[in-house]
C-alpha cells in the first residue's frame, strides 16, 4: 500500500490458523474496553452519592486510558491503519461550520 | 477517596436547608450497578489473565497483564463501597 494517505507501520506478522493468536487477543481486549467504557459512563450517571460517583468516574476514566493505549499498541504493531481525509474536504468543512457561528450569539466575535 | 472531609461538611444540617448532598448510602439502585460493575470487571480479569497465557509477543503479554491488574484494583475499589457499607450499617444495628 504505497497510498500516501495511509497511515500505517509495517504490519508484524501472526500465524493465519483457526486458533487465536495476539491481534486476535488484542483486538477482543479493546472490544472489552470499549464495553467496558460504555457500561462504565452509565453507572457513573446513575450513582446516588459523590463517593460513590467519584470512584466510578475513577474506573471509567482509566478504562478509557486502557482502550487508548490497547489501540495505540496496535498501531505500533501495524494491526491499525489511519487514512488521511481530502485536504479539500476538510477546508470545505471548516469553511462552512465557520459560516454558522454567524448564527450565534457571539457569532461575529473571533 | 480525600474528599471525605469535605463530603460530611456537606452532609451537616445547614439550619433549615436539609442536606446539601446525598448521604452516603448505598440505595438499592447503587447495589444492582455495583454487582453489575464487579460482574463485568471480573469477567475482563479472568479472559485477560487467560489471554495474557496464551500470547507469544512478551509486549503484548505486558501489557494485557497490566490491564488485567488494573482491572483488579478497579473490583477492589467498589467491593470496599459495600464492606464500608455492611460495616456501618451492623453497627447502627449495635446501637439500637
Amino acid at each position: 500500500m504505497a497510498n500516501n494517505s495511509v497511515v500505517q507501520n509495517p504490519e508484524q506478522q501472526v500465524p493465519k490458523t483457526p486458533e487465536m493468536n495476539d491481534r486476535d487477543y488484542l483486538n477482543d481486549v479493546l472490544s472489552t474496553e470499549k464495553y467496558l467504557t460504555d457500561s462504565f459512563n452509565i453507572a457513573a450517571r446513575e450513582a446516588s452519592h459523590d463517593a460513590l460517583f467519584q470512584d466510578v468516574m475513577q474506573v471509567l476514566t482509566e478504562n478509557h486510558t486502557l482502550a487508548r493505549n490497547t489501540y495505540n499498541l496496535m498501531f505500533q504493531k501495524g494491526w491499525y491503519k489511519v487514512e488521511k481525509a481530502d485536504a479539500q474536504k476538510i477546508q470545505q468543512t471548516a469553511n462552512q461550520f465557520q459560516g454558522y457561528k454567524s448564527q450565534f450569539p457571539q457569532g461575529q466575535m473571533q | 477517596m480525600q474528599a471525605q472531609a469535605g463530603q460530611s461538611q456537606g452532609q451537616m444540617m445547614q439550619g433549615s436547608q436539609g442536606l446539601q448532598t446525598p448521604p452516603r448510602v448505598i440505595s438499592g439502585k447503587d447495589l444492582d450497578y455495583l454487582t453489575d460493575q464487579m460482574s463485568w470487571l471480573h469477567g475482563a480479569i479472568k479472559k485477560f489473565h487467560h489471554y495474557a497465557k496464551e500470547c507469544r509477543d512478551p509486549q503484548v503479554r505486558q501489557f494485557i497483564q497490566q490491564a488485567c491488574q488494573t482491572h483488579q484494583k478497579q473490583y477492589d475499589l467498589l467491593l470496599k463501597h459495600c464492606q464500608n457499607q455492611a460495616q456501618s450499617a451492623n453497627a447502627g444495628m449495635g446501637l439500637q
